[in-house]
């Protein structure tokens, strides 16, 4: 049986999918990247705007989504992030 | 006999322990800083919890450590009056409780995160379980140390789990450390009766620190290469 993705990893391959469209991405990449349901996709997208890991621009009727440093840095630090969490039980 | 009764601390082993709890201050107070500079990274709740468990326990090494120091210069004075062995035995007393109070703070608070129950219901339940159990029991020292080792077991249980789930080096250290840090509680609850079980705690604690900076250095290694193969590419 596959094993489950804990939150960081989930939250590490939205970011990466981010990173990997040259910073700029829509919901429907996201969707198909992340392998996440919509419902699950607008919660953690909601989540990541809110700690300010990712904005969300605007133009006419499309709505891409962009990194801030904050969400740079976590992709940069994501082995270390997932060693720490994975050897002291915190996923 | 009431069992809140000083330690007998073998006459030799006095200034080890202090040492010792240096570097079980310092390696605990590492855990704790990196684990709130990467919760300033990932904004996790769980994370920030076990950053404030290991500060908490990094006090109460430091406050025990302070005491000790205090205690023996003034065994060096040589105030051997009653009046100066009984500040001694208070100031001893008062040192225990306030070390074994941050103590099981830290560990109840990595009790709650092994739960994984984030309510604040829950903690308080917790605290005041722990916390009258203490303050109600005639035999405060024994208890305090039967209640640290109780909350430590949960946290093994906790660490067996998460060891069964991810296989690796260092999860198998993290384990072996709280197995150690447990076994160590078990010998001070015993401490009483034979100072050696005393030492022998200490030992064990000191086992246990040193598995837990091995992991975090190995952590650490694992970020610094990531930064190395990010540059190069």
């Amino acid at each position: 049986m596959a094993k489950k993705r804990d939150r960081l990893r989930i939250i590490y391959d939205i970011l990466k999918a981010v990173h990997d469209k040259n910073n700029r991405i829509k919901p429907t990449h996201i969707l198909y990247k992340s392998n996440l349901s919509h419902q699950m996709m607008e919660e953690y997208l909601a989540e990541l705007m809110g700690k300010g890991f990712l904005v969300e621009n605007l133009s006419g009727d499309s709505k891409t989504y962009s990194l801030t440093q904050k969400g740079f840095d976590y992709l940069a630090k994501y082995r270390m992030i997932a060693e720490f969490t994975d050897s002291f039980g915190l996923e | 006999m009431y069992m809140s009764n000083i330690f007998i601390i073998p006459e030799w082993f006095l200034g080890y322990d202090m040492a010792l709890e240096v570097i079980f201050a310092a390696v605990t107070l590492l855990v704790s800083y990196y684990a709130w500079k990467i919760h300033k990274t990932t904004e996790e709740r769980n994370i920030r919890l076990f950053s404030m468990a290991f500060l908490f326990i990094s006090l109460s090494y430091f406050v025990q450590c302070v005491l000790n120091l205090i205690i023996l210069r003034q065994l060096e004075d040589e105030i051997t009056g009653f009046i100066g062995l009984q500040s001694i035995y208070h100031l001893n007393l008062f040192g225990i409780y306030f070390h074994s109070i941050l103590f099981l703070i830290g560990l109840l608070l990595l009790t709650y995160i092994a739960l994984k129950i984030y309510s604040l219901q829950t903690f308080v339940l917790l605290f005041l379980l722990v916390f009258s159990s203490l303050y109600f029991s005639p035999y405060k020292t024994f208890m305090l140390y039967l209640l640290s080792t109780v909350l430590l077991g949960f946290i093994v249980y906790y660490y067996i789990a998460n060891y069964w789930k991810n296989r690796k080096a260092t999860t198998l250290m993290v384990l072996i450390a709280m197995i150690l840090l447990f076994v160590g509680y078990l010998h001070f609850m015993f401490a009483m009766d034979n100072p050696m079980y005393y030492v022998v705690g200490h030992a064990l604690e000191l086992c246990a620190y040193v598995l837990v900076l091995i992991n975090l250095l190995i952590i650490l290694r694992v970020g610094k290469q990531r930064r190395k193969n990010g540059k190069k590419t």
